[in-house]
């Protein structure tokens, strides 16, 4: 792994429930989450499988009717489960900062970019009113934008989507946070701005030196860019690894479905030849038992995989929900 | 088979594509370049400004009453959104029924029965019929408009990003239908989509466009193994490979190197 | 479904409003058009249970009875307006862009007219009565509802399971009929029950200046139009009406309310 260093967030028994009016649903259960500063962890899984509602809990930005609790919440050295909503508001958006989807609904419809970004600036103390015009140009220009000075005064529709994207980074990098989590903030990008979006992000990231959480169903992106990978099913971690272990020996079964689903852009079609598929969909959470979640469309389930599976540690830092494993 | 372009378009800015009888022609290119417009203008849902649009050798374009009716019979839409292309006040059966009831083609029985034949075909079970479409997931709406588009016994299906909202798992399954049926009928695809990965899986034939004009057209394996254009080049390399390879390393290289930037604040 | 007091209140009382007026010859205790020259104004007694009128009429019967016309007029006149309003709208919608803009043009000229200046001077022309003061009504309000149907056609004609009717070949009578109107509903409810109380306003307001309703035949408006004259005699007769007509109205937009965040979840802000 690259420069592992300090954990700066670390979470055990995450659960967070939201009160439906067909029940109390548990859209994380049980999410255990270590990161360290200058790591990317991915977090994988598909839709409704809890990714945006882990990114959600972990910035403390959960309203009712949804639920949080965690047996132990550490952030940079303080303790989340007993700190006030006073400090955690002052933590959130500058030691912790949280880019989404879409950037459109991030943003202030009605402000020109330049004098959003020179609020957040003003909001941190980091500049003076006078100053804080200048800067937010400066910031539009390392975050990639051409022509800065212009595009300073643009609204949020004249953008594009990858100039508006580029914008929420450079907001939520003003605090130098500790950690960001990006959910999903290339999904509705074409291909090749989403390249210039990740490198942007990485960049970033790199040189505040923090965690990057990033979430995505995108099997590719989490190749290209993840150190470590979390995998989701169903609001519960299935798997993590190294992401050269995840590619290589993946364990659970889920896994490796999904890595056998998606299509391989290099390899010529095979004609007549079925695409790899799972069967089935993802259960409705309102409706999970106990036993594993994925035991319905597993190929290769057990009768034992009605009890719940345990974590299982294949190697260092790689792990598995899944009864497979046990008892090797 | 016809043994001839079954349908050319030119559009108002000189796009030209033909799609092969039982065969699949992929229009693949970033969002806003045109490709829904020009699937809308060969089904005639759109009319363009100018061109022509031909099928099975009829111009599609000029066709009214009873050419209309047989065109409206023979190509079937398949749209992306799969919250948005079923009526959420009719149930399923009814949606599926529709085409066989518009076109007065058979008995209310016949329909039925057709309809749950064709629930089974996809999928899904007869007894869905009476349910309504906010009772099933997004994969299995995408089966019911499948089925909605199989009701005439098309012979061309334009599916516009049919698959781009599903999730891996889930895509895969339908792609497997539409290319079960494909063979089953011998039916011809314009298969829309911006996912190269797919249109690699699918495809006989690949066109590239890009601001309303096609870059670069030709067999799959040419298009993904040798392309002759820069942005066709471009959109391949800008695909995110889902196996590591020089490309994760390169990142990490680039990344490293990049740490020596100043922070920014 | 949760439903917090208010909607039910205005719910219950509505009810009750709803079947005296139906059931109005049956429930109501007096003949509301029996005069008592010896017991005029009066205040509530055993006798009059919320006392009589400045001819002696009692007035819970009239109220009773008023209730009666009050509503036979604002909804006649509600199904009238969208029995225009809504194919109009339609109409406007699946016309060229030309008429369109024309139309909607047109349409919003009517929807910015002052309705009750308006009805003034159809009514002073035309003279009052039940039929008049609906018809007026009923074209007071039409254009909204084609504006409303205009717009909502415009936006469910735009949606995927349109385009697919009508790539299988579905004409617009079928267009129409099964994919636009059943989705209009629900927003054409909540227009319906918001005009309601504008009708039943407008209804009071007319009658109030004697255009409305003819006499002796009583109705909410007229009877606060009539007994107004004698707030400084007894005030209490004028305030019976009054209260029983402002409880309707708010109780309809209440209901309005309610109809809407449940229909519609996306028009919740
Ligand atoms: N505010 C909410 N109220 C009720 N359920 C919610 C809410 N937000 C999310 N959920 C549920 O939590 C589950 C996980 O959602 P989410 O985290 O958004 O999934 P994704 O992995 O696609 O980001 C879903 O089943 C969703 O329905
Ligand atoms: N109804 C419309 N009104 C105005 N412009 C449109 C409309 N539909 C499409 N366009 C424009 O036409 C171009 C092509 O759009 P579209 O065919 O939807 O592209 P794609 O499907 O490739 O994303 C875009 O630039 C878009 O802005
Ligand atoms: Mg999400
Ligand atoms: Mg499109």
């Amino acid at each position: 792994m690259r420069n592992a260093g300090d954990v700066v967030l670390s979470a055990r028994r995450l659960v967070t429930t939201f009160d439906t009016p067909s029940g109390r649903l548990r859209a994380v259960d049980g999410l255990d989450l270590h990161l360290r500063l200058g790591e990317v962890v991915c977090l994988v899984g598909e839709s409704g499988s809890g990714k945006s509602v882990t990114g959600l809990s972990l910035m403390g930005l959960i309203d009712p009717p949804g639920h949080v609790t965690c047996d132990e919440f550490w952030f940079d050295g303080h303790d989340l489960t007993t700190l006030p909503e006073s400090e955690m508001e002052r933590l959130r958006g500058r030691r912790i900062a949280m880019i989404f989807q879409e950037p459109l609904s991030a943003l202030n419809p009605s402000r020109r970019v330049g004098d959003q970004i020179a609020e957040v600036l003003r909001i941190h103390g980091l500049a003076s009113r006078a100053e804080a015009t200048r800067r937010a140009v400066e910031l539009l220009g390392r975050v990639g934008i051409d022509d800065a000075q212009l595009r300073a005064r643009s609204y949020p529709h004249q953008l594009s989507g990858g100039q508006r994207q580029r914008v929420t980074i450079a907001i939520a990098c003003i605090g130098s946070p500790r950690l960001i989590i990006a959910d999903e903030p290339t999904t509705a990008l074409d291909v090749t701005v989403q390249t210039q979006i990740l490198d942007l992000l990485t960049e970033m990231q790199t040189s505040l030196g923090s965690a990057l959480l990033f979430i995505t169903h995108d099997l590719g992106i989490v190749a290209e860019l993840a150190d470590r990978v979390v995998v989701l099913y169903a609001g519960q971690v299935v798997e993590e690894a190294a992401v050269e272990d995840l590619y290589r020996t993946p364990g659970h079964p889920y896994t490796v479905g999904l890595l056998a689903s998606v299509p391989d852009v290099d390899a010529p079609r095979k004609r007549g030849v079925a695409l790899a598929a799972i069967p089935g969909t993802v259960p409705n959470l309102l409706e999970v038992g106990t036993g594993c979640r994925f035991r319905e469309r597993c190929d290769r389930a057990h009768d034992r995989c009605g009890a719940e599976p345990p974590m299982i540690t294949l190697s260092e830092g790689h792990r598995v929900r899944c009864w497979l494993y046990a008892g090797r | 088979m016809l043994g001839r372009p079954l349908k050319v378009v030119r559009a108002v800015d000189g796009v030209d594509i033909s799609v092969r009888p039982g065969s699949t022609l992929a229009l693949v290119g970033e969002s806003g370049s045109g490709k829904s417009t020009l699937g809308r203008c060969v089904a005639r849902l759109d009319t363009p400004t100018g061109g022509t649009v031909h099928f099975s050798g009829k111009d599609v374009l000029a066709a009214h009453g009873a050419a209309l009716g047989q065109f409206r019979r023979e190509v079937q839409t398949i749209f992306q959104d799969p919250f948005s292309s079923l009526n959420p006040r009719r149930t399923i059966g009814d949606a599926i029924g529709d085409g066989p009831t518009i076109h007065g083609l058979m008995p209310k029985d016949a329909i039925r029965d057709l309809v749950q034949q064709l629930l089974t075909r996809v999928g899904l079970r007869p007894d869905h019929a009476d349910r309504y479409p906010h009772e099933f997931s997004g994969g299995q709406r995408q089966r019911i408009a499948i089925a909605r588009a199989l009701a005439l016994a098309p012979k061309f299906i334009i599916a516009d990003e049919a698959v781009s909202s599903l999730d891996v798992s889930i895509r895969a399954q339908i792609l497997n239908l539409l290319l079960d049926i494909q063979a089953e009928r011998g039916l011809s695809f314009l298969f829309i989509s911006h996912d190269l990965g797919v249109v690699r899986h699918v495809a006989d034939d690949v066109a590239i466009m890009q601001a309303g004009k096609i870059v670069e057209r030709g067999p799959v394996d040419q298009i993904f193994t040798d392309p002759r254009e820069a942005y066709t080049k471009a959109l391949l390399h800008a695909v995110p490979r889902a196996t590591l390879g020089r490309r994760h390393r390169d990142g990490v290289v680039a990344r490293t190197s990049m740490s020596t930037t100043r922070p920014i604040s | 479904m949760h439903v917090t007091a208010g909607p039910w209140a205005a719910a219950v009382y509505l009810t009750v409003v709803v079947i005296l007026a139906v059931f109005a010859d049956i429930l109501s205790p007096r003949d509301p058009l029996a005069i008592d020259p010896n017991n005029i104004l009066a205040s509530p007694s055993a006798e009059n249970l919320l006392g009589t009128d400045e001819l002696g009429r009692d007035l819970l019967a009239r109220i009773i009875h008023g209730g009666r016309v009050s509503l036979e007029v604002a909804v006649s006149a509600i199904v009238l307006a969208s029995a225009i309003g809504i194919p109009l709208g339609i109409g406007i919608a699946f016309s060229g862009r030309r008429v369109e803009t024309f139309a909607m043009r047109v349409i919003d000229v009517f929807v910015s007219l002052p309705e009750i200046f308006v009805a003034i001077v159809i009514l002073g022309f035309a003279g009052g009565g039940l039929t008049t003061l609906i018809g007026t009504i009923g074209i007071l309000f039409f254009p909204q509802f084609a504006r409303v149907a205009y717009g909502m056609a415009r936006s469910i004609r735009a949606r995927e399971h349109v385009l697919c009717a009508v790539s299988l070949g579905a004409g617009t009578a079928w267009i129409i009929r099964k994919e636009i109107l059943p989705n209009m509903m629900s927003v054409i409810a909540v227009q319906a029950s918001f005009t309601l109380s504008f009708a039943m306003l407008m209804e009071a307001g007319l009658s109030f200046l004697g255009l409305g309703v003819p006499p002796p035949t009583p109705s909410w408006g007229q009877m606060i139009g009539g007994l107004k004259n004698y707030i400084f005699i007894n005030a209490w007769p004028v305030v019976v009406p009054s209260v029983v007509l402002f409880a309707a109205v708010l109780s309809v937009n209440v209901l309005g309310d309610w109809l809407q965040d449940r229909l519609n979840p996306e028009l919740r802000r």
